[in-house]
């Protein structure tokens, strides 16, 4: 194929579409057409195929297929909207919730804090009552009342100041009372009291039967 | 551009303008002005009505999604093209891992019409060709050929939507008439080839 026939061969669809405006290249199209018998061949193939394409129903849609286009669009975006909004919700309760946990915890945090200024008082077993405002450094016991400068929690405080009734001695709690009421023994005098109590022959008696006879062996060999 | 267009273009912005600031029936008023422009393309790009159908709604799905984000440089009708033309070539990546679905819903169309006279059957025979050759050409010159041919749209215009060169579009839509003309003289089209 020359350049001349492959120049025009590009035209020619454009030329069979009508869409070339230039009067003289469209008479020239004409002329090699006229002339061209290879040329021609091409363009009536052509001519074909465009007037099969145009004509053609192949793509053409179903009855009644635009009236329901736009309501199943709209269905779509409807369900989409929907979903969204679900997924929004859903964030906005997370969200919600982790606010309302830190506030939560922001707050059990302060309650904590201003109780440090608090004035913690514990009513012991034997009415004394114990004070504290700061944190425990030294404790001192003033009329059966302890008063310190420190605390940790009262929980500590209760256990300190119980530890402190024992180095101190000065507050007797009724458990105190109770436990310098129980009468004690000594080694000696509970050993005497079992050899008091102790019956031989009844404690023989109860043995089994070949127990006796061997402690009865026994005996007689420590006669011998 | 093509004719039937023209008047369209002359409300689109106050349409989209509306559509914005949330306005449903303007929306409405742009599926309405350019369902058939959408599926047209998206048919025969993708040959098969179930898919087009699915794919035209799609596009228009993600217009109204990004409507807010269209700054109305280039002109909607363009807009709609890109948005058609590039999902129904991803859609027609995805389908062409299973070509044989695409024969079986042709076959399947075919099987639904209770036509049995001679000429309907020549009828459907010819448009099952005319698929068929569409249907023979690389995704891209397939593009280039419906916008070009049917769509009559300038290679200035198929540019814009396709991101190619003018020259390679002119050269993509002469590949597609040359290979169309070779499938029409392969299967002998009406003794003519």
């Amino acid at each position: 194929m020359s350049e001349t026939e492959i120049k025009y061969l590009e035209y020619l669809p454009e030329y069979i579409q009508g869409n070339i405006s230039d009067e003289e290249l469209k008479k020239e199209i004409e002329k090699e057409l006229k002339t061209n018998e290879k040329l021609k061949e091409e363009y009536e193939k052509l001519k074909t195929i465009f007037s099969e394409f145009e004509e053609t129903n192949a793509f053409s849609p179903p009855e009644n297929y635009f009236n329901s286009l736009l309501p199943r669009i709209n269905e779509r975006i409807d369900k989409s909207v929907l979903r969204k909004l679900k997924q929004l919700i859903i964030n906005w309760k997370f969200a919600i919730s982790l606010a309302l946990l830190i506030l939560l915890f922001i707050s059990y945090k302060l309650i904590n804090n201003s109780n440090d200024n608090q004035t913690i008082e514990i009513t012991l077993s034997d009415s004394s009552v114990l004070t504290e405002k700061e944190p425990i450094l030294d404790t001192s016991v003033v009329n059966n009342e302890i008063k310190t400068e420190n605390y940790e929690t009262p929980v500590n405080l209760k256990e300190k100041y119980l530890k402190n009734i024992n180095t101190n001695k000065v507050i007797e709690t009724e458990k105190n009372k109770e436990f310098n009421q129980i009468e004690f023994f000594e080694e000696d005098d509970i050993i005497d009291t079992y050899e008091e109590y102790f019956d031989p022959e009844y404690e023989f008696r109860k043995l089994p039967y070949y127990e006796q006879q061997k402690v009865l062996e026994n005996f007689e060999n420590l006669k011998i | 551009m093509n004719d039937n267009t023209k008047p369209i273009l002359e409300d689109d912005t106050e349409l989209i303008e509306k559509c914005k600031s949330g306005n449903r029936s303007s929306f409405n008023k742009i599926v309405l002005k350019y369902q058939k422009m959408v599926y047209n393309i998206t048919r025969k790009i993708l040959i098969n009505h179930d898919d087009a159908d699915e794919i035209t709604q799609a596009v228009f799905i993600k217009l109204y999604k990004s409507l807010n984000q269209f700054r109305g440089e280039s002109k909607l009708t363009t807009y709609l093209y890109r948005i058609t033309v590039n999902m129904s070539l991803n859609h027609l990546k995805k389908i062409n891992l299973n070509k044989s679905r695409i024969q079986k819903s042709i076959e399947l169309e075919n099987m639904s019409d209770n036509t049995t006279t001679y000429k309907d059957v020549e009828l459907r025979e010819k448009e099952n060709f005319i698929r068929k050759s569409i249907e023979s050409l690389p995704p891209q010159q397939r593009a280039v050929f419906i916008l070009r041919f049917y769509e009559n749209l300038s290679y200035d215009e198929i540019s814009q939507i396709l991101g190619t060169s003018v020259g390679g579009l002119k050269a993509n839509f002469f590949h597609a008439l040359k290979n169309l003309r070779i499938f029409f003289e392969n299967n002998n089209y009406r003794n003519i080839f």
